[in-house]
């Protein structure tokens, strides 16, 4: 499998914490990778390197022929709006917005006309099993609602690459599976590449293969087949 | 902590106010920045309200002739409404930092009357010394101008002691009551902060007022009887005016974001219009303070009309009195509008400090930053402009029609004119400071705002 993004010795420290050290890890067109640990270990400081969020103090990062940590803000907004979808813990939608003004808004942004990604973000929802939300408001959902929403608009660009910071962390088990489900289905049916961030054992199984981070040191575990 | 009452509480409050963050210690100084102007400008209409006598004048007139000094303290009055606004703004910043503490407090014991009067405490503290400081700065600024100015009769100006401790218990009053009203929907409970059902949208029968104040001001105008009748209604036209751009403002930003939201091309357009929807009365508090003002600059182009017009009968120069009156009425409205939009930078680095998750997520997403800046933008202008040019509308309508009973074109074009300048300043000034404030947009879309808490 082609190496989509490579860190190679990336460090990041926050004052005297020092959260990443030296870590390398390479993620491949359309895998499934969780990267876990224990909390405080490092793991959304690698993923928000990973994403162009963070630029690391030390190492490269690179996607594809682009190295990240060498572009300017602007470039790399740009390029997580056209190549990344991320989904946080917490949802992150705008609260004022109604679902499929959630997962239209990106799209909009990215130079599409309101009716054409009203109608994309209408067919995501409908796709994720959230059709019913889509004219309510982040505070009307449940938790396993919000997070489909999340998942649509993360997905809803096409992205080659969805990053999600522990998307199941605030659900319980059967809704954290269902949205899993769904997110993993979607990413492996249009070979997207998934970095999932976790401390949940089951949750780091659906992935084909385990980055675990501890005390901010990487450890890349072999590929394997599910 | 119930039973030891103070004894307690005030120790508490001292270690809370040590542990404060930098944005809530940031938020003192304006705390006691804000009482202290309150302080300064109703000791100023007390000041006016007790001088006797009359010294002839004319570049004084406005405190030195005995008519003249109720609508002197009356102007030095309304100063403090912005003032208290932004007291009220102020009171707002780190509202989230400080309920979570609460909750903690009440984890610990403390029932809801403790975390109340914790509130309250605070409010006074930076009340008192805003108010001593604004007591103390009266008394010099005066000194000082009446030696300025060659003022022998200094008795006769001079503030008297015995009102001050009544204005600085007022204002520490109104600071305790602003802190209070700004938790007045949070319950603090042990395990969390709930906030009460969310208030209906502002109905439009707020709207009521302003043309009835503005039918009462025409009125009052044409009315026959102008001293016994008509000086009376105008006025309370005017009042009535007034207190619709206040009232009616949530409800006109409510229909201005509802239409913006319908027509939204742009997703900046569609995010600010659905932002100012979810809440209007968070904008227009401050917008109806900037209403306010275009109201009041609209407002004395009919008495600037008229002195041009006797200027121009009289075939002299505007008279020093005059000058010196219409430059203070426009040093009151430049005043007034500086503390509304300082008001609107406060409300909007709360929002973006204590509300940004989703922010910085949407920045983490790919939406750049000067998109949101420009969203920020828009929601200014979506809520500055359909209530100043309801304000501006109605008090030019109101003072012509009610001040002059022959048709004049001049004095229509001289309003029209006023009222598009003042409904352009202050827009102008709101955007200018939306733009200033916007730099709190990215500490907001900072990556560390996105660690669940």
């Amino acid at each position: 499998m082609s190496p989509l993004l490579r860190a190679s010795g990336v460090s990041k420290a926050f004052g005297r914490t020092r959260a990443l050290r030296d870590a390398s890890v390479t993620i491949g067109a359309g895998e499934v990778v969780a990267v876990s640990g224990p909390s405080g270990a490092g793991k959304s400081t690698l993923l928000h390197c990973l994403a162009g969020i963070l630029v690391p103090d030390a190492g490269e990062v690179h996607y594809g022929a682009t190295r990240l940590d060498e572009l300017d803000e602007n470039a790399r907004t740009r390029l997580r709006r056209e190549a990344f979808g991320i989904v946080f813990q917490f949802g992150g939608l705008v609260p004022e917005l109604t679902a499929a003004e959630n997962v239209a808004v990106p799209l909009m942004f990215g130079g599409l006309s309101r009716a054409k990604a009203a109608e994309a973000a209408r067919e995501w929802l409908e796709r994720l099993g959230a059709g019913d939300c889509a004219p309510l408001r982040p505070g009307e959902l449940s938790g396993g609602q919000v997070q489909r929403v999340a998942v649509a608009r993360a997905l809803a660009h096409g992205p080659e690459v969805v990053f999600a910071d522990e998307p199941t962390g605030a659900l319980d088990s059967v809704a954290g599976e269902e949205v899993l489900g769904s997110l993993l289905a979607e990413a492996r049916g249009r070979g997207t590449a998934v970095v999932l961030v976790t401390h949940d054992n089951r949750v780091a199984a659906y992935a084909d293969r385990e980055i675990v981070v501890r005390d901010g040191v990487a450890a890349e575990s072999p590929a394997v087949t599910r | 902590m119930t039973g030891s009452g103070f004894r307690v509480l005030l120790p508490v409050a001292a270690m809370l106010a040590r542990g404060a963050s930098r944005p809530e210690r940031r938020r003192r100084p304006l705390l006691v920045g804000c009482s202290a102007l309150a302080t300064f400008f109703l000791l100023g209409a007390v000041n006016q309200l007790l001088i006797r006598g009359t010294t002839v004048t004319q570049w004084a007139g406005l405190v030195s002739e005995e008519d003249l000094r109720p609508g002197t303290a009356l102007g030095l009055a309304l100063l403090v409404v912005p003032v208290l606004a932004l007291l009220h703004q102020a009171g707002r910043v780190t509202q989230a930092a400080r309920e979570r503490r609460l909750a903690a407090l009440r984890l610990a014991g403390a029932t809801p009357g403790d975390v109340r009067l914790l509130g309250a405490v605070e409010a006074v503290r930076a009340g008192t010394a805003g108010a001593v400081i604004g007591s103390l700065g009266y008394v010099a600024a005066q000194r000082i101008a009446m030696a300025v100015l060659h003022v022998h009769d200094t008795g006769r100006y001079a503030v008297p002691l015995w009102p001050i401790p009544l204005v600085v218990a007022v204002v520490v009053a109104a600071a305790v009551v602003t802190s209070l009203r700004v938790s007045r929907r949070v319950v603090v409970s042990p395990v969390r902060v709930t906030r009460r059902a969310s208030r209906p949208a502002p109905a439009a029968v707020t709207l009521i007022l302003l043309p009835l104040g503005v039918l009462v001001m025409v009125v009052g105008g044409q009315t026959q009887d102008v001293d016994k009748v008509g000086v009376p209604l105008f006025y309370l036209g005017g009042a009535l005016t007034a207190v619709g751009v206040a009232a009616g403002a949530g409800r006109l930003i409510l229909a201005s974001a509802r239409l913006a939201g319908r027509w939204a091309r742009t997703p900046e357009t569609l995010l600010a219009a659905r932002a100012l929807e979810a809440d209007p009365r968070a904008a227009s508090r401050t917008m109806a303070v900037v209403g306010l003002v275009v109201a009041g600059g609209t407002g004395s182009a009919v008495i600037e009309w008229d002195v041009l017009q006797q200027a121009a009968v009289d075939h002299a120069g505007v008279d020093l009195f005059w000058l010196v009156s219409i430059g203070s009425t426009w040093l009151g409205l430049l005043f007034a509008l500086l503390v509304a939009v300082t008001a609107l930078v406060v409300h909007q680095a709360e929002v973006l400090l204590e509300d940004g998750r989703s922010t910085a997520a949407l920045a983490a997403a790919g939406v750049p930053v000067a998109a949101l800046r420009r969203t920020a933008l828009r929601r200014t202008i979506i809520a500055a402009t359909p209530v100043c040019a309801a304000a501006a509308l109605a008090t030019a309508v109101g003072m012509a029609a009610g001040l002059y009973t022959s048709a004049s074109w001049g004095l229509a074009a001289w309003m029209a004119a006023r009222a598009l300048l003042m409904v352009a300043v202050a827009i102008a000034s709101a955007s200018a400071v939306t733009l200033v404030s916007n730099r709190f947009l990215t500490r907001a879309a900072a990556p560390d705002r996105l660690r669940a808490e």
